[in-house]
This record gives structure tokens, sequence and C-alpha cells, in this order.
């Protein structure tokens, strides 16, 4: 860990902040956006050949309204490090992963899905779990619990 | 084929069949557009959602332990395996653990889970194909495993048996007997269906070389659990991240080579064999002692002493109204469940709520695959390989 530590913060110094978890993750805060595929690429080439999980969360009342959270899994040795990206905008739109990695393609449509995150250059970006047409994104906190019934479909 | 067909210039039109929503072989509800030139599908699409029922949205509403009965309609063949990997979530959020005897309980649990997921998956994929006779043989034990469960948690399918910091029910003799008699017999049954599927011709033809995914290929759709394992990656939680006192019990972890149907079957029937060996190594060792945590704030006090003391009514009061209250802060915990690393992303902002519960399932980014894997293959291989991925369709819309 030490050593992708030291190679992260040799490349990508000053857009990055590691942080320490409750207990005992290690967390990678990436503060340029833009940075991200460049990011996962050294982070791919250097172990980390699985992303295991990519989601996110919202924060309504925070001045960083989401944050996009890439699992990654290093298998030989056991590393994981969870990688967050702390978007500013309402309606965000970071860099698609799925050259990298293919499993990126759903779980970009599903975090698109459900909270209006958009991805650049993904090769098909639409619904996942909503049908086509539905307005909203089930995720985001201020979509009510109980489901908006006034956009039935046609 | 194409030769042929080339020699007598028979013009085909590229046909476009739907398979489901609802079709016998897709284990629930999902859409599968295939278009096919003559016999070969030459390109897929694959819609799920059918079931979408925001369980992310659910869990982030309501307090810790009433998230529980939610975990078992996730993956609802082994629902026993989502609870052990949602509460060792929920305890290493709070930083503690359950004590020794409720461990052994809960790998007994996993265990008989994964055996019962493996049944339905393995039986299930022979029935698609055409074997019928090998899923009734198997199905008197996932039978058995039912009511094992049955006298173990109350509930047959939907469980809802751990607690957090331990287990709801301790285990009696009588279901101690139940599994010494499981543990006798399965092997035998595991030999039987081997005897009908493993060297028969016909199933040979139908499984070898269909679905065939390269390590890599796995590795990069986050492919984990026995579909991962049978493309040669030896990659077991249970192994390399233990978890549950898993490093004290002897097993092997069983790899294929060539990553298609055919060694995923073959992948699975030894799981089931190894499970048994870890189910008897449970079972003699298990210990003495408490099946919960004793701490007032996580866990309801009993009975007794909620009726007869007032602070054990407070206790319970508190804990109904209020719940759990971990410290704020973020985690991610995986267990091997019996289809792959479920993972489980708790953001706790401190408050009896969770902020934000991600579930990590195992068959979402595997069947993200599924469009590439049909590719060249024809419709009666589709139908193989998408059994043998085990999808399960709470789990996949969620």
């Amino acid at each position: 860990m030490k050593q992708i530590m030291s190679l992260l913060t040799k490349y990508f110094a000053d857009s990055i902040e590691f942080q320490e978890g409750l207990r005992g993750d290690t967390f990678l805060i990436l503060k340029d956006p833009s940075k991200i595929v460049e990011v996962l690429q050294l982070l791919k080439e250097n172990g980390f050949n699985m992303l295991i999980d990519l989601t996110a969360v919202h924060y309504p009342h925070r001045e960083y309204k989401f944050e996009i959270i890439y699992n990654m899994l290093s298998m030989e040795p056991l590393l994981r490090l969870i990688v967050k990206v702390p978007m500013k905008e309402d309606w965000p739109e970071i860099d698609s992963v799925t050259s990298l990695y293919k499993t990126a393609n759903w779980y970009e449509r599903e975090v698109y899905d459900m909270f209006g995150v958009r991805f650049k250059n993904h090769p098909n970006l639409k619904r996942i779990l909503m049908w086509e047409g539905f307005k909203g994104h089930p995720l985001r906190k201020e979509y009510p619990l109980e489901g908006d019934n006034l956009h039935c479909h046609d | 084929m194409t030769n042929i067909k080339k020699e007598l210039d028979i013009k085909t039109d590229r046909m476009i069949v739907n398979m489901g929503p609802s079709h016998p072989i897709t284990h629930g509800t999902l859409h599968i557009i295939l278009e096919l030139e003559g016999e070969t599908i030459v390109g897929s699409e694959t819609r799920i959602g059918y079931l979408h029922r925001g369980v992310e949205k659910l869990g982030e509403n309501r307090t810790y332990q009433k998230f529980i009965p939610f975990t078992d309609r996730m993956n609802y063949t082994s629902s026993i395996n989502n609870n052990v990997g949602y509460t060792l979530a929920v305890e290493k959020l709070l930083g503690i653990q359950s004590p020794p005897r409720a461990q052994v309980i809960e790998v007994i649990a996993c265990e008989l889970g994964r055996i019962a997921d493996h049944i339905v998956c393995v039986g299930i994929n022979a029935v698609d194909i055409g074997a019928f006779s090998a899923f009734l043989y198997l199905f008197k034990y996932r039978e058995f495993i039912y009511d094992i469960f049955e006298r173990m948690t109350g509930g047959r399918l939907t469980t809802s048996y751990t607690r957090i910091g331990g287990v709801k029910r301790d285990l009696d003799d009588v279901t101690i007997d139940k599994i010494r008699q499981f543990i006798k017999e399965f092997p035998k049954a595991v030999d039987e269906l081997e005897a009908l599927l493993t060297k028969n011709r016909i199933w040979y033809d139908r499984t070898r070389g269909i679905g065939e995914f390269s390590a890599e290929d796995a590795i990069s759709y986050g492919y984990t659990g026995p579909c991962l394992r049978a493309c040669g990656v030896e990659w077991d939680l249970r192994k390399v991240q233990p978890y549950l006192g898993y490093e004290n019990y002897e097993f092997e972890v069983p790899v294929g080579t060539r990553g298609d149907v055919y060694d995923r079957y073959l992948v699975r029937v030894e799981e089931m064999r190894q499970s048994v060996k870890i189910l008897e190594q449970a079972i003699e060792n298990l210990p003495e002692g408490p099946i919960i945590v004793d701490d007032p704030r996580i866990v309801l006090p009993p009975k007794e002493e909620v009726y007869n003391t007032i602070e054990g009514l407070i206790c319970h009061m508190k804990l109904i109204m209020e719940g759990v209250k971990p410290p704020a802060g973020e985690i991610y915990s995986a267990t091997e469940a019996a289809n792959g690393e479920l993972g489980f992303y708790i953001v706790s902002d401190g408050e009896a709520r969770p902020y934000r519960i991600r579930v990590r399932p195992p068959c979402f980014p595997i069947f993200s695959s599924f469009d590439e894997q049909v590719k060249g293959h024809m419709i009666a291989d589709a139908v193989a390989i998408l059994g043998s991925l085990n999808i399960i369709a709470g789990e996949l819309d969620r």
C-alpha cells in the first residue's frame, strides 16, 4: 500500500489526498475530477486489476454535492482502495472509465440512472433499472421514498 | 454452417427474437433481445430492472436492524449468506465482533446456504438444458437444508437469522443432529449427481466450450465467486481475506481451466463437497458460550429483563425507537456469498439510520458480460450460459 501511495503522490501530488478510514480502510480523495481516467489507469497498471464497485453518494447540503466512489481491488497482493471524487455541480459530469474496466459500463449506467451523474464517452449511457422515460433519479436525497406518482408512464 | 451457406447462397435475413421478460429460463424477469442470423446469435441486448424495488433507498430510511429482512430478499436462494454479509458490515462499522459460538454458527449457516444455492444453480441449469432427473435427486437435499433452517431460524426461505453482534437463536440438539445427518447423506447425493452429469455425453457436449471466458476478461468484468474460479483464478475471500474465523478451517478452493459452462458446473460441485468438509469441522468444534454480544446499546435485552426490570424496559424501548447509533464514517465490508463477492458500502453520519447503504451484488457485473459471451453461439447455448451464470433477479435489479 505504501508503494502505491507514494507512486500516486509522485504523479498527482497536488490533486489527491489520502484519508484513513474508520477500520483501517484507505480512502483516496481525488480533488480534480478530470484526472479520474489517469488515476485509475495508474492504479490498474500497478496491480489494481478489478473495479469491484462504482457508486455515488448525494450530499444535497454540502458544497460538494456528490461523491463518486470507485472501489478498487488488487488481487495480488490483496489491497483495497476506495477512490472518492467529490463533485460540486448539481448535475455533475465525469469521464467514463469503460475503456479501462468493462464492468464500468453497467455500473456507470446505474449511477446515471439513480443519481443523474453523466459519464462522458460512455458507449451507451441510458437508464438500466428504471424504464426509459422515467423522470427523476430515485437515489437522490430529495426524491421521496414513496415515489413520485405524478410521473406515471404513458 | 457458414461454409455450406456460402455454397448454396441461401439468403437469410437477420431476425430479432425476444427472450423474456417472462420466460422459463430467465429465472425471474429479464428481457434478452437476441439478433439472429440463421441460428447463430450475432448480437444481444439485455434489459434488467423489472423488479427494481429500491433496496438501497429503503435502507436509507430505516434503522440498521430493520434492514436485515430486506437482505433476505436480494438473493433469495441463499438469503442467510446475505444476512451474514450485512451484519458483518454493520459490526465492522461499530467495531465489534460476535462471540466465538455465534461465529461458528454463522459459518454453519453460510455453508448450508452456499450448498442450497449451488443445488438450485446446478439443478436448474441442468433442467434448462433438458436433464430433469439430476434436479429431482438434488432438490430433496435443498428441502433438507430448508428443514434445518426452519429449526434454526423459524423461516425457510427468508431467514433473517443474524443480528448485529450475533445470531437470533442458538442451535439445539435436534438441529445439530439434523446437520450431522445431512453431512452424512449429502456427499452420496453429490456422487449421484456427478454420475448423472459429469461424464454424460450429452451434458458434456452441451456445456464444454460454451461461453468460454478468459481470466483477463473475467477480471475486467469484475467476476467473483465460482464464475471467476472456473476461469482458473484461485480467488476466494474465505481464503484471502478471512472473516468469521475461516482461516481455522481446512478446505480447498477448486479452480477450472477454461471458464466455460462445464467448468462452472464442476467448480460448483466441488465447492459443495468442500462446504460439507467445513460443516464437519464446524459442527465438531462448536464452542460453548453466548451467541450474541452483551451490549445493551446494540442488542435487545432478554424478555424477562424487559418485563421485570426498568433498565431492561428502557434499553428495549430505546433500541426499538431509536436504534443502534454507530460512529460517523464509511466502511466497505465484503463476504464470499454463494455467487461471489457480496459487499456492503455503508456511509454513516452518526445517526440511527445509515446515510447511504450500497449493496455490491455479485451477479450484476457477471451478467453485464452476457452480451459478449453469447455472441457466436446458438439460442440453446444462450440458455446454458444464462443458467451457469447463476442470475438471481432479486439481486440483479435490487
